[in-house]
């Protein structure tokens, strides 16, 4: 047999076991996760989290809302947040160093006024031009923090360092919460007497097309725009088939910056957000859960499976495209960085499992099947395709991404049931079958992309997002 | 055989095979999802029609002029599908019908509640007697699911039926946490402060989201003392000690100072914050000397804790104490200092010192100018 037959078989079965491989790992992560998430429920189903919400006990908890370049709609951002019902809050606002007149738009709005105000500089950030609060009482609970830009990580310091609070929760300012979004959030810190819960994260959902109102949603729609659309399969598949199990090993090692909750303390003392890196929310995480692990105590980060925060997701391929490439650039530079742990015993789960299937079926996915197809095109321009093959294995991939996608619709179907129109699991339907398509090789060009400039030692600054707008009631 | 011949063949035919099973699997999934859906909002239509037919009912028997005498008149006559299901033969199908009903009855008597007071919820409790609406929270209460434990627990608790706070109060200290934090509420939902007894016998932590709910529950109940505070104050579970603090915090229970002040030597930091916040409330005239006695022997979150409740309780006396920590490396400590200081001394007399006597010059006048317009509001 000559050697490029060696090669070409050694190459084809490579790929096969790794894709057998990484569709078992799929496979058992999405029936654990559902089996938890069922548990979940049920156990949830009880809590009454009105009885509390009203109360003067509760937790106190800082808001943490990193703004830029968002003049057109933070003042209205800033009152959806307010419209949040839990009595115990401050709510920070840092406008890191925006170009339009974001800062201008909340000082009219707020009647906001420049206070002294001495700021523990525990974790290093760029220089902080002013402090503002309200002279409206009704707005008493307003903070904002206007300072040189430095990236979203660098605000959210600036954010760490001001929060007065036990804990803080890192949002988008252009998210919409759930009403009782921050109790279900603060509530495993609270349940969990014998770990120390340094960390919860929450379901993000998508908000196109659905319709909001005075900072609520009212009424939920699969969105209009393609895109979007499949972007929604995308997150309830992420959201339902995969991070509840982790959270269950106690092996999560993400937790979306769009929304999450951490123990301040521990976040300080660890140093705050990585300015140096573009996958922060991730990173901070990380870097938690090793301190806590290299301190001996016994610790977890939990996930809340209720859809609790709602937010607009690209609906141009351009700007997914830069979405992306900073999702796969803060994996490979997270990963990177946490290199200790590969297969290391001493982080148990974290380090047996977690980082190794983040190694592998996060970071090296996009890279195998960018590869998978240039061996592909090469076999053919050298006519050593087994057509039959290729095919064949083509459709068993894409038949199994369709099965796993419409599993996660059948889950969502019969849990938190957040589509409730009759055509909307049509809907849904349409977009698992055109993702592979228009969404899946784009999104791993994006990826691919974002390692390449990484190497290239390319920068990046905020990710810019247009927003369509909400369906306003 | 499918399996068999699945194995036995080459790999072609295996991709074959299982390209087909992958996609007879997305196609039924796919219907599934469909049809779920499409049963679940026919379900779920059906219900609120059921819901809405019946809520009239409802509000006929709790709104009538004539409560006592029609509520049984209904009962008797048009109200038939919420009798008690009995034990005699009837069909399962019409058991099961009257079963959810009844539930959806105990359902929106549980949402009614929320929104009535006074002699509206003395109705619905009357109501919930009438209809023997007990009989199936009891049942859920025996069984051996814990979810439907919860329930029954809960909806006993919250129509007020004591009659069967036995098992509940066995429950207050079951293995199962769902169970065990729901007695606990349901108890002290049912007897008020009377209910904490359960305190004696807890052995698990109660959580602080668990002490949170409590509180919450008797601060919208009668102001009365719980009796026993000193007996938990001696449980060997630490929650229960940090809970009766709260306790004797919330009810001024000024007879157990002595014992609130000795729980600064525990060795568990958060009965000890626990304990110099309840300082705040009871206390006397030597407590700010006994917490400046024990501020250098307690780490640092009892320090700001004690701080704090000096900012309340700091005379004069207290000055050269607290000068000597305003020199604390700790920016956050130093802060609290100079909220105690604020109170009792001149900024400039504060800023003087600081940088004369202790060196100290940078932020402290940032920090006062902080204070001072925190506090003007």
């Amino acid at each position: 047999m000559p050697w490029e037959l060696y090669f070409f078989n050694f190459f084809t079965y490579s790929i096969l076991i790794y894709s057998i491989t990484l569709l078992s790992a799929y496979i058992l992560i999405g029936i654990y996760s559902v089996f938890e998430n069922i548990q979940h429920m049920r156990k949830h189903a009880f809590t009454d989290y009105s009885m509390v919400a009203s109360s003067s006990v509760v937790p106190a908890i800082s808001i943490l809302a990193p703004a830029y370049n968002e003049s057109a709609s933070i003042v209205e951002n800033v009152r959806s947040l307010f419209s949040i019902y839990y009595n115990n809050l401050e709510l920070i606002v840092i406008n890191d160093g925006s170009k339009d007149d974001s800062l201008q738009k909340l000082i009219d709005a707020y009647s906001l006024i420049k206070v002294p105000y001495f700021v523990n500089e525990r974790v290093v950030t760029k220089s902080i031009r002013g402090i503002y609060k309200s002279t409206n009482v009704a707005y008493k609970k307003l903070i904002v923090v206007d300072k040189v830009n430095g990236g979203k990580a660098d605000a959210l310091n600036a954010g760490l360092n001001i929060a007065s609070k036990k804990y803080v929760t890192c949002i988008d300012v252009d998210c919409i919460l759930e009403q009782d979004a921050l109790l279900r959030m603060v509530k495993p810190f609270m349940s969990n007497p014998d770990k120390h819960v340094i960390a919860t994260g929450g379901v993000i959902r998508v908000a196109n097309s659905c319709e909001v109102q005075g900072g609520k949603m009212i009424k939920v729609h699969v969105p209009e725009n393609m895109l979007a659309r499949i972007q929604t399969v995308e997150y309830i598949r992420a959201f339902l088939l995969g991070r509840m199990a982790w959270s269950k090993l106690n092996g999560l090692l993400i937790i979306s910056g769009a929304f999450g909750m951490f123990d301040k303390e521990i976040a300080l003392t660890v140093g705050g957000y990585d300015t140096s890196t573009v996958g922060e929310d991730m990173e901070l995480v990380v870097r938690m859960r090793l301190y806590m692990e290299d301190a001996k105590r016994p610790y977890t980060v939990r996930y809340i499976s209720d859809p609790l925060c709602w937010t607009e997701v690209p609906i141009s391929y351009k700007i997914l495209w830069r979405q992306r490439d900073r999702w796969a650039r803060g994996t490979v530079e997270t990963l990177w960085t946490h290199k200790k742990m590969f297969f290391n015993r001493k982080y148990g789960v974290l380090g047996l499992l977690s980082y190794p299937y983040w190694f592998f079926f996060e970071f090296l996915a996009p890279i195998i099947e960018f590869i998978g197809w240039t061996f592909f095109i090469v076999s053919v321009m050298l006519g050593m395709i087994e057509w039959n093959f290729y095919c064949l294995l083509l459709i068993f991939i894409i038949s199994f991404g369709y099965l796993f996608s419409a599993f996660s619709i059948l889950i969502e179907t019969f849990t938190f049931r957040q589509y409730k129109e009759k055509r909307d699991v049509l809907k849904l339907v349409s977009a698992v079958l055109l993702e592979p398509v228009i969404f899946h090789l784009y999104v791993v060009g994006a990826g691919i992309r974002g390692m390449l400039r990484l190497l290239l030692k390319e920068t990046m600054g905020w990710g810019e997002m247009t927003h369509a707008g909400f369906t306003k009631k | 055989m499918l399996l068999l011949s699945l194995i036995e063949s080459d790999l072609q035919t295996k991709i074959i095979i299982s390209t087909i099973l992958f996609s007879c699997a997305v196609c039924a999934i796919f219907f599934t999802s469909h049809f779920s859906s499409l049963l679940i909002q026919s379900r779920e239509d059906e219900i609120q029609r059921i819901r809405d037919e019946k809520q009239f009912l409802l509000v006929r028997l709790m709104f009538d002029d004539n409560t006592a005498e029609s509520n049984d008149a209904i009962i008797l006559t048009g109200f038939d599908e919420f009798k008690p299901i009995g034990k005699d033969n009837q069909l399962r199908k019409r058991k099961r019908k009257r079963k959810l009903l009844r539930q959806m009855m105990i359902d929106e008597m549980l949402k009614l509640k929320k929104n009535l007071t006074g002699s509206g919820v003395e109705d619905l409790y009357k109501l919930y007697d009438k209809l023997s609406l007990y009989e199936d929270s009891y049942i859920k209460l025996k069984s051996n699911r814990y979810q439907l434990m919860v329930m029954g627990i809960r909806e006993l608790s919250e129509m007020n039926f004591r009659a069967h706070y036995r098992p509940i109060y066995k429950c207050t200290n079951h293995f199962q946490e769902d169970v065990r934090m729901e007695a606990q509420v349901a108890i002290v939902r049912l007897f008020g402060v009377k209910g904490l007894r359960f305190l004696s016998r807890v052995t698990y932590t109660i959580s602080e989201w668990q002490q949170m709910t409590l509180l919450h529950l008797l601060n919208n109940m009668k102001n009365e003392k719980p009796k026993g505070i000193e007996k938990w104050f001696d449980s060997k579970n630490d929650s229960v000690i940090i809970f009766s603090l709260r306790l004797a915090d919330k009810y001024n229970c000024f007879e157990l100072l002595e014992k609130i002040q000795y729980f600064l030597h525990h060795p568990n930091d958060s009965v000890k914050i626990q304990s110099v916040y309840c300082l705040k409330n009871i206390y006397d005239e030597s407590t700010e000397f006994l917490l400046i006695a024990n501020y250098e022997i307690v780490s640092k979150p009892v320090k700001i804790a004690i701080l704090d409740v000096l900012k309340l309780l700091s005379t004069e006396l207290s000055i050269p104490f607290l000068y000597k920590q305003l020199a604390d490396n700790d920016t956050e400590i130093r802060f609290s200092v100079l909220r105690v200081l604020n109170k009792l001394c001149d900024h400039n007399d504060i800023i003087s010192t600081a940088e004369n006597e202790l060196e100290i010059k940078d932020s402290i006048t940032l920090m006062l100018e902080q204070i001072k317009s925190e506090e003007s509001k």
